[in-house]
């Protein structure tokens, strides 16, 4: 190229004739740059060196990657850990990916500062942002094809945010996930786009960009002081290019060497512990959209992005005057600061705003994994079910209410069939219909469970303690029935008011004026939102609090469209709760049409709110009191109150309070109650102490300073006495939510789901050379033994499950009376038997426990490891992730590169030590060689160049002649420029 | 040497490194795990401890196979005779003449394949039919109790006992 065309090279005379080889070099190299090279120009090219590093390693990943859901995450840490320096080539491409984004946009400031975008050059600083959109699009589909958590949230979060946009939104959404929800579709989609379409268009409009920029060559300075000094792309700008890739490509090895791409665990749709979050590349789109909210979110998701693209495209359209100095045009200069700031800024807020909720402590009382909300859902309607429908069918005035089986869905709907109960009817069954028919606006799982077994006549063991609230009413059902009516009556009324966290009196109070189509108000659909919303609309994760029900107020016209709009086809967004999600299964017709009436139903909605969220729940006796009129139930008036406010300290009352208090919303006691806090079955073992449960109802933060749960001021002393005593001693009392047969035997967690495993836990020694000692495990194992967890997500996990038994950060330490060893054993350091060097075989060791559980040795063990796997309390990947946590206790690593091929560090030492070698020569040569140099700048050419210059204008020449005789219109005077 | 050759030279010399230090890791992750012999693996088989004295017993295990990042798993059986609590012999139930499931017959004493009618003694040796070898003995060893056998596949039809 930089030679001339001597005769000796005749086959490269030969292909020269064919296809032009030397002007096609020649138009790629010999460019004329005014003002001399510069650093500053190296970033054009830097970008496209990026470019290529991403080709070159995103082909190679190709040669492992699959995009399949149940494979893809397996596939891209094989690549990362037993490929030899597999972890190399993905690291790259990641760093590299990293890099592309930043040094583009160094390079879109640079050409904005040197207002190279200026007549002629328009066209190329289009085809520049477009080549920015398309890098978007590259960040946007790469992110989602490992299928980690990372990628699956992010294509969650990205499709969500296209689903936005107004009247084709839900069609963009559903094609760009290749169907209703995230799934094999959308890996596919995004694989093809990803690794076919985008590099095809980058390709074209790479060269187009090229094109555009050497029609009219480089810039220069902007101050045309020495116009006569010029620089050569080749060889000399390209030299500083080299030199800053180089430069760049060092980091990205030490960067992909010692700072791990993310491990964020595999994708799991159920997993709600993850902080879904776009990459840091998009942040501060996704917080300029966190300004608008309901109705106005397509301003956030449509507007404001495509008003950014547009503005760049026509930067340099709307700056249009021949200014070039960066100090002479102050408005185009100060709105580039501005823009590149407030970009910055949104990208810092997002970084940071959500910091607090990744933290393992605050979420250690967020919600609880949730398949246990499934649990209660699906218990409730089967042990329940065959002994309420004997006394319910001889009933015949409430049919709707308990007619079939009372699951859920049966007790809400009682609601719309308000039964006119009878309460002359015979007393077990006058009992049973104002119990679903009372309880029926507060369809809570929960809710709905105790309602349907205090409907049961011949179970009254099963009946809540709220009793003790209501022996008034009880009065009129008298006899063995006596607790049930209690229940039935005063409980449902009380519990629908009080299981609202954040309810207020005035709630209670204003709803005293009701109509006879009594409408609908938070209070009676904040128990749905803490039962089947809460999981994921808590104050703990990214999504709207609806705990707190003024936020939960204020997207009421959201909600509304999701759980009842979208579900029927309505609304484009997505339906709520997600399909196929616990919550999806449990939630019933009658709650999504409790939503719809809460939101529109003459004004409910702002009726039944106070002005402030107020922090708990109130003493039972004005609630009790206001809801009288809507509970529909002719026992409850008046009577309630002096029971409730006679709180005597014993168990019952604190069993009572348990319920009416709301605590049974959230907590679980005794197999009942919500999922929203943790389960309280088993504080006693704990070694809590009274006077530490009365301070955490009353003050929760002084324990735990992030917590959700509210605090409860408004309880009498000793109405908390009562409560803890209940708390600590569930199971001696007859009120106990579980009371009778079942509440001595079942204080294990999941005792039963521990019996399949009765493996005893210092059993275990098998040889730590055997890969797979849990091969008598069920498929589920297997799976979850080579999937690589995510330590950190696993610490979240960890405190949500296990920190309870086995300790914070698993040292153990908790009291298990009944077995050999005294305490729970400790998982750091975990027992030798189970430790080995090996993840693989760590984790295998371990993940018998946690799928199967297991009873220590021991007499009687107080406390068994809950089987997780087998009962489905703990998703696979949620497993991975713990056992990847437990791992990281005892200093091993999940993701261990198994097969470095070069270990990391001596991969950088060898490649520093190449550089410096290079370098050294380089220095070496231009000591040599400095001496025939005429002048150090980059303007005159040697006497050498003249001669190679003058080679190539007379091969040029010729080349020239031969075209005009074969085609004689061919001689534009193009070439002559090239002199 | 002039300036713009120093210049050609140098970018070469900087070229170089640049292509060591992106070609290796491409050379190395593309012949990657070519050379890499997959583990045998013990599998635990349930059933040992509670297994007769002396008499072949049929035991179901499962073997995890590990494809890269595949891991399958499959349900295999083999013959048991347990002589003591630590001493066992592992009988593959593939016949080594055509690959059918040799069965173990109580009332003869003989390990017989209902497909050729090989007939094999109790300790495996051939006492009659097509068969070439006697039944391939699998490795295995007994920890606390509990038998873990590593199960492996032997070619079929020839005399000697090779690994598929």
């Amino acid at each position: 190229m930089d030679s001339p065309v001597k005769p000796k090279h005749r086959l490269r005379q030969w292909v020269e004739k064919r296809w032009p080889v030397a002007s096609v070099m020649r138009w790629g190299t010999v460019d004329e740059i005014p003002g001399g090279t510069r650093f500053a120009y190296v970033l054009g090219s830097a970008t496209l060196a990026l470019f290529a590093v991403l080709v070159i390693t995103g082909v190679w990943q190709l040669l492992y990657y699959v995009p399949t859901v149940d494979h893809a995450y397996d596939s891209v840490m094989f690549l990362r850990l037993q490929v030899p320096l597999g972890w190399l080539v993905h690291g790259l491409h990641y760093w590299a990916a990293q890099a592309f984004i930043v040094v583009m946009g160094l390079h879109m400031a640079r050409v904005f500062i040197w207002a190279a975008y200026k007549k002629p050059r328009e066209l190329t600083w289009v085809l520049g942002v477009v080549l920015l959109l398309l890098g978007a699009a590259f960040i946007f589909t790469g992110a989602i094809l490992p299928w980690d958590s990372l990628g699956y949230w992010a294509g969650v979060v990205g499709t969500n945010m296209a689903g936005t946009v107004p009247l084709i939104g839900n069609f963009l959404k559903l094609l760009m996930r290749g169907g209703d929800a995230m799934g094999q579709m959308t890996l596919s989609r995004a694989f093809a786009v990803h690794v076919a379409i985008l590099p095809a268009l980058t390709f074209f409009f790479i060269v187009a960009h090229i094109v555009a920029f050497r029609q009219f060559g480089s810039v220069g300075p902007w101050k045309p002081k020495k116009p006569e000094k010029t620089g050569s792309f080749w060889p000399d700008q390209t030299f500083k290019d080299l030199l800053v890739v180089a430069v760049i490509m060092m980091a990205l090895i030490c960067l992909s060497a010692f700072v791990r791409a993310p491990i964020s665990g595999p994708a799991d749709p159920l997993d709600n512990s993850y902080t879904p979050k776009p990459e840091w590349n998009f942040l501060f789109l996704y917080e300029a959209l966190k300004a608008f909210k309901g109705s106005w979110e397509w301003m956030g998701t449509v507007v404001i992005p495509a008003l950014l693209v547009l503005l760049l495209f026509a930067v340099p359209f709307i700056d249009r005057n021949e200014k070039r100095n960066p100090f002479r045009r102050p408005v185009a200069m100060l709105s580039g600061c501005m823009f590149v700031a407030v970009i910055l800024v949104l990208t810092f807020i997002g970084h940071y705003s959500n910091s607090g909720a990744n933290t393992p402590a605050s979420s250690a009382t967020a919600s609880a994994p949730i398949n246990q909300v499934a649990a209660p859902a699906a218990s409730a309607p089967s042990p329940a079910a065959p002994e309420t429908a004997p006394p319910v069918s001889t009933n015949a005035p409430a049919p709707a209410a308990t007619a079939s089986a009372p699951t859920n869905q049966v007790a809400a709907s009682a609601n719309s069939a308000v039964s006119p109960a009878p309460p002359e009817t015979p007393p077990a069954i006058s009992t049973s219909v104002p119990a679903p028919a009372a309880v029926a606006p507060a369809p809570t799982n929960q809710v709905a469970a105790p309602a349907a077994s205090a409907a049961t006549p011949t179970a009254p063991e099963t009946t809540l303690p709220v009793s003790t609230n209501a022996p008034a009413p009880a009065a009129t059902a008298p006899a063995p029935a006596n607790q049930v009516a209690a229940s039935a009556n005063a409980n449902p009324a009380a519990s629908k008011q009080n299981v609202i966290p954040s309810q207020t009196n005035a709630v209670a109070d204003n709803d005293s004026g009701s109509t006879n189509q009594s409408p609908t108000y938070l209070r009676e659909v904040q128990p749905i939102f803490a039962a089947s919303c809460a999981r994921c609309h808590n104050p703990q994760t990214r999504i709207y609090n609806w705990l707190d029900y003024k936020s939960a107020f204020a997207d009421r016209w959201e909600i509304r469209r999701r759980v009842w709009d979208s579900w029927k086809g309505w609304y484009y967004k997505e339906a709520m709760p997600l399909p196929g999600s616990p919550e999806s299964l449990a939630f019933t017709d009658a709650e999504r049409l409790t939503i719809r009436k809460w939101v529109d139903g003459d004004g409910g909605a702002v009726r039944g709110v106070a002005p402030a969220p107020a922090p708990i729940a109130p003493e039972p006796t004005n609630q009790v009191a206001g809801s009288a009129t809507s509970a529909a139930s002719p026992a409850v008036p008046g009577s309630s109150q002096p029971n409730t406010t006679a709180a005597t300290t014993d168990l019952q009352a604190g069993g009572g309070l348990f319920v009416s208090a709301g605590c049974v919303t959230c907590h679980k006691i005794e197999g009942k109650g919500g999922v929203a806090g943790p389960d309280l079955s088993h504080e006693a073992k704990l070694g809590r102490s009274s006077q530490w449960l009365i301070t955490q109802i009353t003050d929760p933060r002084k324990h735990v300073p992030t917590t959700i749960m509210p605090a409860h001021k408004n309880l009498t002393q000793s109405q908390l006495k009562g409560l803890a005593d209940f708390i600590l001693n569930p199971s001696s009392s007859q009120a106990g939510l579980g009371a009778g047969t079942e509440s001595s035997a079942k204080i294990q967690p999941s005792a039963s789901a521990a019996q399949p495993a009765q493996e005893q836990q210092n059993t275990t020694n098998t040889s730590p050379n055997s890969a797979s000692p849990a091969t008598d495990a069920p498929a589920a194992s297997a799976t979850v033994v080579k999937m690589i967890g995510d330590p950190k997500h696993g610490a979240i996990l960890f405190d949500l499950d296990c920190a309870k038994c086995h300790g914070k950060d698993g040292e153990g330490k908790v009291a298990n009376p009944g077995s050999q060893a005294g305490v729970v054993s400790p998982l750091a350091p975990i027992s030798r038997g189970l430790f080995s060097d090996d993840p693989v075989v760590f984790a295998a060791n371990i993940d018998r426990f946690i799928q199967h559980g297991a009873t220590p040795p021991g007499p009687a063990p107080a406390l068994q490891m809950p089987a997780f796997g087998t009962t489905r309390s703990l998703t696979v990947q949620e497993i991975a992730n713990i056992e990847a946590y437990v791992l990281s206790l005892n200093g091993v690593d999940a993701a261990k590169i198994i097969h470095p091929g070069i270990t990391p560090l001596r991969f950088v030492e060898g490649t520093v030590a190449l550089f410096a070698v290079a370098l050294l020569a380089i220095g070496g040569l231009w000591i040599r060689s400095r001496a025939s140099f005429p002048t150090q700048t980059g303007g005159h050419t040697t006497p050498e160049e003249v001669q190679n210059l003058k080679h190539e204008v007379a091969a040029l020449k010729h080349k020239l002649e031969e075209m005009e005789t074969r085609n004689p219109k061919d001689s534009s005077g193009s070439i002559d420029s090239q002199q | 040497m002039g300036r713009r050759k120093f210049l050609v030279c140098a970018c070469g010399i900087l070229a170089a490194p640049l292509t060591v230090a992106i070609g290796y890791p491409l050379a190395a992750s593309l012949v990657g795990t070519i050379y890499h012999q997959s583990k045998l693996q013990f599998s635990k088989t349930p059933g040992f401890d509670s297994a007769p004295r002396g008499q072949p017993i049929k035991l179901n295990f499962t073997d995890i196979e590990t494809d890269a990042y595949l891991r399958t798993e499959t349900s295999e059986e083999v013959w048991v005779i347990k002589h003591s609590p630590t001493e066992a012999t592992v009988f593959s139930p593939v016949c080594p003449h055509m690959g059918c499931r040799s069965n173990w017959n109580p009332e003869l004493k003989k390990f017989i394949c209902p497909c050729h009618g090989s007939i094999f003694s109790i300790t495996g040796k051939v006492e009659g039919g097509p068969s070439p070898r006697a039944l391939d003995t699998l490795t295995h060893k007994i920890e606390n109790g509990a038998l873990y056998v590593q199960w492996e596949r032997f070619e079929t039809g020839v005399a000697k006992k090779v690994r598929v």
